[in-house]
């Protein structure tokens, strides 16, 4: 039985209404969410993204690694909807199988980014000093490699592959993730109840771990919206190259980087393709503006 | 005094960068000795070139005769090519910077343009349509926009070159394909910083002084919207380089972007070595240089 005195005034006259609406409704966020029409275009894509992902082989019409030479560079018909490539593979089945190796490549490179840049951006903000100096001077020679050239760099260590592009790209994406959680760590130090936890003696890492990154998730979401395409856009870029995920292999990039050879006979090959790698970035960078703007407070009430 | 420390600052950056860049390239797999010697050749041979190249050394004495060949500009031979890296490097470095100059200038002018037209028509047709063009732009890649052009106006129109390099003409596409992509975030970044300007007390103030909303905006409020512009353009110059590695790929362009990735490509390690080392040389220099213009453009920054 709890001690009366220790409840709030007026806990035990005022009465909660019974909230009949339902929950998509009365979560503030996820009413800010879904009011922005380019948010919910952006969720259904990623939606839409991952369900091919996930069911390309009971979707697939054929094997994407297998062709028929005779019915090459086919213009999208009924028999193939998006057509053939210069090897006669149905195109649509290759896209499916493509995806799966965007979202793995995705998923695992952010797993990569997210895991040591969280760590490191923590790490710094929380402690400043001495580790707030190394963790930015870390960051700081990634950063002094323009863009996709750091990538390249590991892809030249490591030679081509599925792995190799997965770790190339995950090492791409730490800078943002020190960065955005330093930053978050650091405004979210100052508050009160991190005072009252260290000076009821908490240790540091505890502190850190239960008190201050529970309340910093909104920015780590938004920016693993926003780093998944990147990863994906990333990803195709470096097997267009030809220094990622090499052909026969249905990676979108690597498909691009085929089908170029015939864009004057079969520009479809080409055109669809970079279609499907542009609507998926677009999808997952209108989710993350979308939650950036629903869960910042400084934009929350416009 | 600020541009001293700034000059300062930057110097452990580049030692790292090359400390990284040289250890990298060691990591490769495969032993530069037995290429150089041939795979015909007797293991005493082979011990000779290594001992020649100077890889029996410790990798810290190794990293110190890199680091003083490199700053009197020697950067190696090249094994592909086998001319020296820096000529390699310096031969293919204006192609670049003239892409990037130009997609540069097309992107701050169409940037600044419709970011500011769109924030002037606030809430418009024009205005929702910049913000859509601003999140296309990040999010198409550019291998495929630089495609889509190629098909139209060189396959199907005819007008312009499909690739190579030399006329203006032959600069127009690839020029595009960067320009776009900048265009949207410098648009979205102007817009919002212009509309934050317009509700300071000094632009009320030039108002009510009667003047002209033409010299209102661009006296006294585009300056000033411009400094988070620039920061941008600072940030960005690291993506603006990665699609010209792409783009200089599509369409031909023999930039040093493109001689990196057939360096990876050919295993040709101190290309490798001397054209990554130049691209982040040229970029810490160039975020420099934005720090500075920012400097000038906003006093407050150097007291800071």
């Amino acid at each position: 039985m709890p001690d009366e005195r220790l409840a709030p005034i007026g806990a035990e006259t005022a009465e909660v209404p019974d909230d009949t609406r339902p929950w998509h409704r009365r979560d503030p966020i996820v009413r800010t969410l879904l009011s922005d029409p380019w948010t919910v275009l952006g969720a259904a894509i990623v939606i839409a993204f991952l369900a091919m992902a996930i069911l390309a082989p009971w979707l697939a019409a054929s094997d994407p690694e297998r062709g028929n030479i005779i019915s090459r560079l086919q213009p999208p018909s009924t028999q193939h909807w998006l057509g053939t490539d210069g090897l006669g593979r149905d195109l649509m089945s290759r896209l499916l199988y493509g995806a799966r190796l965007s979202a793995l490549i995705g998923v695992l490179a952010i797993v990569v980014s997210g895991s040591i840049g969280t760590t490191l951006g923590a790490l710094a903000g929380y402690f400043e000093g001495w580790v707030d100096t190394v963790v930015g001077r870390t960051v700081d020679t990634l950063l002094a490699f323009p863009g996709i050239l750091l990538a390249i760099l590991v892809l030249a260590v490591l030679g081509p592959g599925l792995n190799s592009v997965i770790l190339a790209v995950g090492i791409f994406g730490i800078p943002t993730y020190a960065r955005v959680v330093r930053a978050t760590v650091l405004s979210v130090k100052q508050l009160d109840y991190v005072e009252a936890a260290q000076a009821l003696g908490a240790r540091h890492l505890t502190i850190l771990a239960r008190h201050v990154m529970r309340n910093s998730w909104a920015p780590i979401i938004v920016l693993t919206s926003l780093n998944f395409g990147t990863a994906v856009l990333t990803a195709s870029a470096l097997s267009f190259l030809g220094v990622g995920v090499q052909p026969p292999s249905p990676e979108w990039g690597a498909i691009i980087a085929e089908g170029r050879q015939y864009i004057r006979v079969a520009p479809h090959v080409t055109t669809i393709t970079g279609l499907f790698i542009f609507v998926t970035v677009l999808g997952f960078n209108l989710l993350g503006d979308g939650l950036r703007d629903a869960t910042d407070p400084r934009t929350q009430s416009r | 005094m600020y541009v001293l420390r700034r000059l300062f600052e930057a110097i452990p950056v580049i030692i790292a960068v090359t400390f990284i860049v040289f250890l990298s390239v060691r990591l490769i797999p495969g032993d530069p000795a037995r290429t150089i010697a041939g795979l015909e050749a007797s293991d005493a041979t082979v011990e000779a070139v290594r001992e020649d190249l100077g890889l029996d050394r410790p990798v810290l004495a190794q990293y110190l005769t890199f680091m003083s060949a490199m700053l009197a500009g020697d950067l190696g031979d090249s094994y592909y090519y086998g001319t020296p890296v820096t000529e390699e490097v310096l031969r293919r470095f204006p192609a670049t910077l003239w892409l990037a100059l130009a997609g540069l200038a097309l992107s701050i002018v169409l940037g600044v343009g419709i970011g500011t037209v769109s924030a002037v028509k606030r809430g418009t047709w024009l205005d929702r349509g910049t913000l859509v063009f601003a999140i296309a732009g990040v999010s198409m890649p550019s291998f495929w926009l630089a495609l889509v052009l190629i098909i139209v106006f060189a396959v199907n129109l005819g007008w312009l070159p499909a690739g190579g390099y030399g006329t203006w003409r032959h600069l127009v596409l690839p020029a595009l394909t960067l320009g776009l992509f900048g265009a949207g975030t410098i648009a979205r970044l102007t817009r919002s910083s212009v509309l934050e300007v317009l509700r300071q007390d000094y632009v009320r103030t030039a108002h009510s002084k009667g003047l002209p909303f033409r010299s209102v905006l661009f006296k006294h409020a585009l300056r000033n919207a411009m400094v988070p512009v620039v920061t941008l353009l600072g940030l960005q110059l690291g993506a603006f380089l990665s699609r010209a590695v792409v783009t200089e790929t599509v369409f031909g362009w023999p930039g040093i972007a493109r001689l990196t990735v057939t360096a990876v490509l050919d295993r040709d390690f101190p290309l490798i070595q001397g054209s990554v080392l130049w691209l982040a040389l040229v970029f810490i220099l160039s975020n420099l240089f934005v720090d500075l213009v920012y400097a000038v453009i906003d006093p407050r920054i150097r007291y800071a």
